[in-house]
Formats: structure tokens, C-alpha cells, sequence
């Protein structure tokens, strides 16, 4: 199970992701059991990760399933 | 935070990826274990923060996916040394300021005493100098078990005392106890004697003879019990004089006579707004100014405040900043209105009568009037008591053939 939260809209926690697609500045998408997790925003960074969460900040302004 | 420190403390590099399988290498990184945080991108680049360890596991995944990695920074302590390797005299200021530090946790810096409501700080501390015990003295000169013991036979209303060292900061905490205000029983002979006028109302004799009794009005030093007891035969011939301490209580009503006044006009400050700050440096016991502006206010208030520097909780540095706050104010001559000024001088005869009462008098009566004459607020008038007037003196003890003087 992939779980998501939200704080604000300045970072997010991502808790059960597999792996990183792209990544960039603007937008990153993330892979997970079923979907993929697309998060989009300015000045995204990843402040954080391991290998079963991440903490993502910047503005973030989407967040979005998206099928594989 | 320590964390952090731990980071710095092993080194860490800022590198920027370049090349078609960025996400690709920081994917191996993740599957790899390899500590890489704040990932970033910006033109094109994608900028990482690795531990220098985990750098030299990063290189076989660069070659492998085919990413540059360009360094942009190194941060942390081995490479603050490397940098400065050729510089020994500040390598050598680094050991020495260290040094210093070391040495400074051998000694207390500072004394906080807690918990004391009859004694001072003041009084304490000087209390602690006469045991050579001060600021700048060596933690392995003190004995908190002993200083405890000093400390509770100099001061006897101090009921439980503890003394402990915190890192450079010596800390007593004092529980005092608050003794009934009673006659301490006398060992050598002695007379009790009237501690104020006032008018006998109960008296109790433990030991001695009555002089004043119930209903007698009794100047200051007037004997009320004394300890000379006459033998006398059949005859009413004095045969034997024997000298005990006096013992006993005696109540009395006792007048005060009160009298206050002040002026209706008085003058209050009103903050201009205007201030000035300056600070100061306080090593040890020396105070060294600060340069400060010429600016001069005619009236002004001065606020302090002395901030001790301190690295952690408790380990309190012998430096000190004092800092001032000079503030511009204007005073501006104000009147009381007859209520404000009939509030003021109440409040001083409430403070008054409770100052009494915490000597444990009894009030009788309060017979002070308060009036208010042109410019002048007066509160004049008696405050009747009932209160133990005997006090111990000492007697004159006369031996056989010689006269006594003015003793009975």
C-alpha cells in the first residue's frame, strides 16, 4: 500500500513507492505497487529518502494517480 | 541536529549528475544503500548531497549508467582540515581555543542558589568566599557533602540544604524553615523588661517575680518580671537573694501612632519612545565597556539585562554579555484626584498593618483618619495592638553587703 500525506502544500511524505521514473524541477513521477504517482509543482526536491519512503519539498501544486 | 552533526562530522560532498540516466543512477543509489539526501534539479542537472563514503560507492554505478558526477562543493570536517593544513598557526588557535575549553570545565563559573527566602543570594555567596568558595574555583576543591554540612550549621533556619555540581555550574537549593517568633528560653539569669509602652493585659510567669501585673500601663525598660527572687524570714528579714533566668509572657495593648502625607502634584514619566542600546563584555569579574553613542538624554531610565554564555545546559562559560537599554522620558507633572489619592494612602496603611501583623500583633483598633488639605493627602492617626511586649536584659546581680541599684 502506497500512503501519501500532505503537509500544506510545501512537502509530501510518500510511504511505499518502489522507484523513482524522472524527476525534475517541475514534475516527478514515482512508481508504485499499482500506479503511478505523479507529483507536480516548482523547485521540487527530494529532501530525503530511503528505500520504502521519500519527503518531497517545494510548491507543490498536483498530486495525481496516474495508470501504468 | 545530531545528526547532522555526525554528517559533518564524516564529510559530505555536493555533486551534480549529468547525463540521460540521472534518475536511473539515484534509483541504484536507493536499491544500494547508499546515503544521498536533498535531491535537487536545475539546468539540466541534478544536484545531490553524498557522504564522502558513499561517493566512493557511487563511482562503479556512474561508469555503469554511463552519468557524470561533477563535484561543486565538499563540506565537513575532514576537508576543513585538508583546507587548512598549511595554515598552523590557526590549526594551532583551533587546539588552543579548544583547549581552553577543556580546561574551563575543570572550574565552577557560576553559582545559582534557589529556594532562599529569609537570607540573600548576597548573603550566601559570601558565605561561600569565607569557605574559598567563589567563581573561577577548581571543581575538585569541592565537597558538596561537607559544604552542605557548613552551610546548615552557619545558617539554623535552613532545614534542608542540597549542593550539587552540573557540569561548570554549582547549584544549592535551600529549604528554609520559618520559625514561630517566640521568647527563647533563657540559660543565664536575666529580667524580662517591656520591649514598648503599653497597657498589661494577660501576664504569665514561668519563672522569676512578678513585677508589672494585669492592668498596668508600662514604659519602654520598665523590668515586668524579674529574676532576683528574695528569701525573706518570719520577719520579713531578707535572707537570701537567688538570681534564675526570667521566664514568662506578657501581653499587651500597645498604641502606634501613625502619620503619612504626601503631595497631590506628582510627576510621571512618559516614555518618548526614543532609546538607545549598548552593550558590554563581563570576563570574570572585569567589565569591559563597549563604545557607545554620545547621544545624552536629560531623563532616562537604564534597563540591563546580563546574558552568561553558556555551550549546552550547564556548561556555563566566564564571559558574560551585558546588555543596556537606555530609555528617554519625559516627566509630566500629574495631580492625584481625591479618590486616587484617598486609594494611595490606603494602600500605604494596609502595607503598614500588614507589616504588623507579620510581627504577629493582634489589631484592636485602626482610628487612622485620612484627609485631603489643598496639596496635601494626610492619613494621621493611632493603631491600637495587642501584642508580647517582654523581652530579656540582662540583671545586675549584687552579692551579699552591697546595695542594688535601681533594680527594684
Amino acid at each position: 500500500m502506497t500512503q501519501v500525506i500532505l503537509y500544506d502544500n510545501k512537502s509530501v511524505h510518500i510511504d511505499g513507492y518502489k522507484n523513482i521514473i524522472n524527476f525534475n524541477s517541475a514534475k516527478m513521477s514515482l512508481k508504485c505497487k499499482d500506479k503511478i504517482l505523479e507529483i507536480k509543482g516548482n523547485n521540487l526536491c527530494i529532501d530525503s529518502f530511503s528505500e520504502v519512503s521519500m519527503v518531497v519539498s517545494g510548491q507543490i501544486e498536483d498530486i495525481s494517480w496516474v495508470n501504468q | 541536529m545530531l545528526k547532522k552533526f555526525i554528517i559533518w562530522l564524516k564529510g559530505y560532498l555536493i555533486i551534480c549528475l549529468s547525463g540521460n540516466s540521472k534518475d536511473r543512477t539515484i534509483n541504484l543509489c536507493l536499491k544500494n544503500g547508499i546515503n544521498i539526501w536533498r535531491i535537487s534539479e536545475s539546468d539540466g542537472c541534478k544536484t545531490i548531497y553524498i557522504s564522502k563514503n558513499g561517493y566512493k560507492e557511487l563511482i562503479p554505478y556512474l561508469e555503469k549508467t554511463g552519468t557524470k558526477a561533477e563535484i561543486i562543493d565538499k563540506k565537513g570536517m575532514p576537508y576543513l582540515f585538508f583546507r587548512y593544513k598549511k595554515r598552523k598557526i590557526f590549526l594551532l588557535g583551533l587546539l588552543l581555543f579548544f583547549g581552553i575549553i577543556y580546561s574551563f570545565s575543570f572550574f565552577i563559573w557560576d553559582i545559582n542558589i534557589s529556594g532562599e527566602k529569609i537570607y540573600t543570594d548576597e548573603q550566601i555567596i559570601q558565605t561561600l568566599n569565607d569557605y574559598n568558595i567563589r567563581i573561577g574555583t577548581a571543581k575538585g576543591k569541592i565537597n558538596c557533602t561537607e559544604l552542605e554540612k557548613s552551610l546548615r550549621a552557619e545558617y539554623d533556619d535552613i532545614a534542608w540544604i542540597s549542593c550539587e555540581l552540573k557540569g561548570t555550574r554549582l547549584n544549592i537549593s535551600i529549604n528554609e524553615t520559618i520559625a514561630p517568633d517566640m521568647i527563647k528560653e533563657n540559660t543565664v539569669p536575666c529580667n524580662i523588661v517591656a520591649a514598648k509602652d503599653g497597657l498589661i493585659t494577660d501576664i504569665y510567669i514561668e519563672s522569676g517575680t512578678r513585677v508589672a501585673g494585669k492592668g498596668d500601663e508600662v514604659k519602654k525598660g520598665d523590668i515586668l518580671i524579674t529574676g532576683a527572687i528574695n528569701l525573706y524570714n518570719d520577719y520579713d528579714e531578707l535572707i537570701e537573694t537567688s538570681y534564675v533566668p526570667a521566664n514568662g509572657q506578657i501581653y499587651a495593648v500597645v498604641s502606634y501612632e501613625y502619620h503619612d502625607s504626601f503631595s497631590m502634584d506628582y510627576y510621571e514619566k512618559e516614555y518618548t519612545g526614543n532609546q538607545k542600546k549598548y552593550f558590554g563584555l563581563i570576563i570574570g569579574d572585569k567589565a569591559i565597556k563597549l563604545p557607545k553613542s554620545n547621544k545624552k538624554y536629560n531623563n532616562y531610565d537604564i534597563a540591563t539585562d546580563e546574558i552568561r554564555l553558556k555551550l549546552g545546559s550547564f556548561f556555563y562559560l566566564p564571559v558574560s554579555v551585558k546588555k543596556s537599554r537606555v530609555m528617554e522620558y519625559e516627566p509630566v507633572l500629574k495631580k492625584y484626584t481625591d479618590k486616587e489619592a484617598d486609594m494611595k494612602a490606603r494602600n500605604k496603611l494596609n502595607a503598614y498593618i500588614e507589616e504588623l501583623n507579620k510581627k504577629g500583633v493582634e489589631i484592636l483598633e485602626n482610628n487612622v483618619k485620612i484627609e485631603i488639605n489643598g496639596d496635601i493627602c494626610k492619613a494621621d492617626g493611632t493603631i491600637v495592638t495587642k501584642e508580647l511586649i517582654g523581652i530579656p536584659a540582662d540583671i545586675t546581680i549584687i552579692n551579699q553587703g552591697e546595695e542594688a541599684d535601681g533594680i527594684y
